[in-house]
């Protein structure tokens, strides 16, 4: 009886695994089977020329270059509102906070972590809503609004990476700089960050990773399928991942639903190059840590 | 209390989370001297040695009672007053470490390294001291051509006469050695045991050793820490 | 302890507790902004309503059946493939192999969730309507397919993690006794690492009720309570995603803030669970 089991469990695991890399190789076939034709600079740049694009001489329309730039606007300041944060508080909670409200802290950045992303797009949504009240003006759904909602998001992501990342730091070496008079605040700055910078960072990337491919967020604060390039923070502006959702569901004719595969094929390499590069920098410090 | 005490202790009781550690520590040690502390493992004698730089302040969840006071300058302080920072104190009472414990950077940096936490030194009179500090552990032969490599490519017995040297730098006087030699080996262990000896001259050294032999060897006062009180041996 | 100074320290604090608060007014500002619905329709038979807007009524019970089923479903297809998984990256395969497929697995995990759904789309749905269950091929077992694949790299990434935690001195004792890795899987590891097991199946519970995308994008998003698997359903994720077009300050608008309530306090829920399986359970062995 035995035997039958834990010949079934083995067959039925490699099976599993098999399933997997099936399903895995079959959305990466099909992806690139339907959109390698029209990978190529005209998938960004329509039939505008790349630089005069790139130097906003010429609108491009029939490209994906304005949810390109809008994706790439809005991770960058969402990451520039969250990682100051992220890995301030991160750091609070790892070196400086005791008791119960750490307890409390604790609980509420894993309550953040959990929320669905939708409930953050809502947040956003009922925030802008709020400040509408508040200020009777023409501040509605914009880029800013989206970029502080996706920033929102990936705080816990950056809190925790900074905080485990500093908390693994051995006690030996913790010790070492204050045995030799340094305040807890130079340990942090010479010894506990320098040392773990790249755990942090590969942190940082994989929450910059999180900013470029969520939808759900953005759907509610501010994207839309055109408005072309975001001229100011305060406009709605275009994004990949909702150009991919929207197409799916909205497309009229057969080039459209091309571009679709192409951005899907885009937006695909971008959280691959992303993911590679989190995963070298890991590789990075395992090495490391054999060596010493 | 005579004129060459350099550590007196009245009282001192250490408790971890509510458990007392240590109890009843009434010591005065004289300068100049090597004193050591033996017992089984486990009883608390880097809890001990943690006393007299306040490092275990760092871990939180400890509690130290009574009085602990050092001679600088002529003059009793006691260590848990306001008459001196924790760094300052942290300077004057260096502590070597069981396991070689260099810093994830360079082999100058490292020994410059007090000196870049106070700043305001010039790089010229930082190299001229790490060459000086170098050659007082002996060390300066061996790395004068790996200064800007990093500090964890030494051997072990190299990188902890690299902390002596980064502990000696800030002009220690008194140093608290916590097993300096129990991971290296014999050659190596030689080397320390024999820096330690020099370095009396002009420090107090607190060793806490479990190499019977080893105690024989260098200390002044042997202690020994049992059932959280502290006996004179010898 | 001393207390620590200085404006960096005061900066750390103010981003950690700005953070804390920030989550909390989250809850205050759909609170605030659904408050008229809670006091007219009071929240809990709000849960247990249809959605009836000619009637004014605005309940949500069909988007939370739609929820709790296709989370429930992708659950299901998902923890033996997920299980199966984590044996083989765990100790069924040989040490290489095993970091092929986790490498694999937290690339899943990368891969954005809109992509899942665009290809679902255009592969999954018409074999859905050609071959299987007829109709518009959106359902909730569509969406359950897909949500299955999504979860799993969540999921097998923490039994990965409970499964390597046992003790290495105890897998080298059943290897000494000439056990195969299957045997210690099953007769070692498997005992030893079950709260980190349910913990995982948590996880993963949780991330298909918050999904929003693959539910919007495959099930159909029909209002009505659904029957079987292969009826067309709503979750309270794609409905806020659906109404929030709608007019301000209509009832129906306001409902979406319900739904953001029962996701957060469901979010809540998943969080203490997670703090019971691995506080309380994991204690005792260790």
């Amino acid at each position: 009886m035995r035997r039958i089991i834990e010949k079934t469990v083995f067959g039925v695991s490699w099976v599993s695994v098999f399933l997997l890399v099936t399903a895995l190789f079959f959305m990466l076939a099909y992806l690139m089977h339907r959109g390698s034709g029209v990978l190529g600079k005209g998938l960004i740049f329509g039939n505008v020329s790349p630089i005069d694009a790139l130097l906003l001489k010429r609108q491009v329309f029939n490209g994906l270059f304005p949810a390109v730039m809008g994706t790439f606007a809005l991770v960058l300041l969402a990451v520039a509102f969250a990682v100051p944060v992220g890995l301030a508080a991160g750091i609070y909670m790892a070196e400086y906070c005791h008791g119960w409200i750490r307890q409390v802290l604790t609980v509420l950045f894993d309550i953040l972590a959990g929320l669905p992303s939708i409930v953050v797009g809502l947040a956003g949504f009922s925030f802008t809503i709020i400040l509408h009240r508040a200020f009777p003006g023409r501040l509605g759904p914009c880029l800013l609004i989206s970029s502080l909602a996706i920033g929102f998001l990936i705080l816990p992501y950056l809190i925790r990476s900074t905080q485990m990342a500093l908390e693994s730091v051995s006690l030996s070496l913790r010790l070492t700089a204050p045995a030799l008079g340094a305040t807890r605040l130079q340990n942090i700055r010479y010894v506990l960050l320098p040392t773990r910078l790249p755990d942090i960072l590969s942190g940082v990337i994989l929450a910059i990773g999180r900013a470029a491919e969520d939808t759900a967020v953005i759907m509610l604060t501010g994207v839309v399928a055109s408005a072309g390039l975001p001229r100011s923070i305060f406009e709605q502006f275009e994004a990949l991942p909702f150009y991919i959702y929207y197409i799916s569901s909205q497309y009229t004719n057969p080039e459209e639903l091309q571009m679709g595969f192409g951005a899907a094929i885009l937006l695909l390499t971008v959280c691959a190059v992303l993911f590679l590069s989190a995963f070298l920098i890991e590789q990075a410090i395992s090495w490391r840590l054999r060596r010493y | 209390m005579q004129d060459n005490t350099k550590i007196f202790t009245e009282g001192v009781r250490f408790s971890y989370q509510n458990k007392v550690v240590l109890e009843d520590i009434n010591l005065s040690l004289p300068e100049n001297n090597i004193i050591a502390v033996t017992g089984p493992s486990g009883t608390g004698k880097s809890t001990f040695l943690s006393i007299f730089n306040r490092l275990w302040e760092e871990n939180g969840g400890g509690d130290c009672e009574g009085q602990v006071m050092v001679r600088f300058n002529e003059k009793m302080v006691n260590i848990y007053g306001t008459e001196i920072p924790v760094a300052q104190l942290r300077r004057l009472i260096g502590m070597v470490f069981q396991a070689p414990n260099p810093l994830p950077m360079t082999v100058f940096k490292n020994i410059a390294f007090p000196f870049i936490l106070q700043g305001g030194m010039k790089k010229e009179e930082m190299a001229e001291k790490v060459e000086i500090m170098l050659r007082r552990v002996h060390l300066f032969d061996e790395v004068k051509d790996r200064l800007t490599s990093d500090a964890r490519n030494l051997s072990g017995g190299q990188q902890q006469r690299l902390c002596i040297a980064r502990t000696l730098i800030s002009d220690p006087e008194i140093i608290l050695l916590d097993e300096p030699t129990s991971s290296l080996d014999g050659k190596a262990c030689e080397k320390i045991e024999e820096l330690i000896r020099e370095l009396r001259e002009n420090c107090t050294l607190l060793l806490v050793s479990h190499y019977q032999d080893q105690v024989q060897r260098l200390a002044d006062q042997v202690y020994e820490l049992e059932n959280r009180r502290l006996r004179r041996v010898s | 302890m001393k207390i620590h100074s200085g404006l960096p320290v005061h900066l750390f604090r103010l981003a950690a507790l700005g953070c804390g608060f920030l989550t909390i007014a989250v809850f205050m500002m759909m609170l605030y902004l659904g408050w008229p619905l809670l006091t007219s329709g009071q929240f809990f038979v709000l849960l247990s309503q249809n959605w009836l807007p000619e009637q004014n009524i605005y309940g949500i019970y069909p988007m939370l059946t739609g929820s709790i089923a296709i989370a429930i479903l992708s659950l299901c297809l998902s923890l033996p493939i997920s299980l199966g998984t984590a044996f083989v990256a765990a100790t069924l395969a040989p040490p290489k192999f095993r970091k092929l497929v986790m490498i694999m697995v937290r690339f899943m995990a990368g891969i954005p969730t809109v992509i899942y759904g665009f290809v679902a789309v255009f592969l999954l749905v018409p074999f859905m309507r050609e071959q299987l269950a007829g109709g518009s091929g959106l359902n909730i077992l569509t969406a359950s397919l897909v949500l299955a694949l999504l979860i799993a790299p969540t999921m097998i990434v923490f039994f990965v993690n409970g499964l390597g935690n046992v003790d290495k001195s105890y897998c080298l004792a059943v290897d000494a006794m000439g056990g195969r890795p299957i045997q210690k899987l099953l007769y070692l590891q498997l005992p030893q690492a079950w709260p980190t097991i349910i913990a995982g199946i948590i996880m993963g519970f949780g991330r298909a009720m918050g999904d929003t995308l693959i539910s919007l994008m495959l099930a159909g998003n029909s209002i009505a309570v659904p029957h079987s698997v292969v009826d067309s359903g709503r979750t309270l994720t794609a409905h806020i995603a659906l109404v929030i077009a709608a007019d301000f300050a209509s009832m129906e608008f306001k409902s979406i803030f319900a739904c953001g309530l029962v996701l957060y306090g469901f979010s809540v829920i998943v969080v203490i669970l997670l703090r019971y399986v691995t506080t309380v359970l994991l204690r005792p062995q260790s």
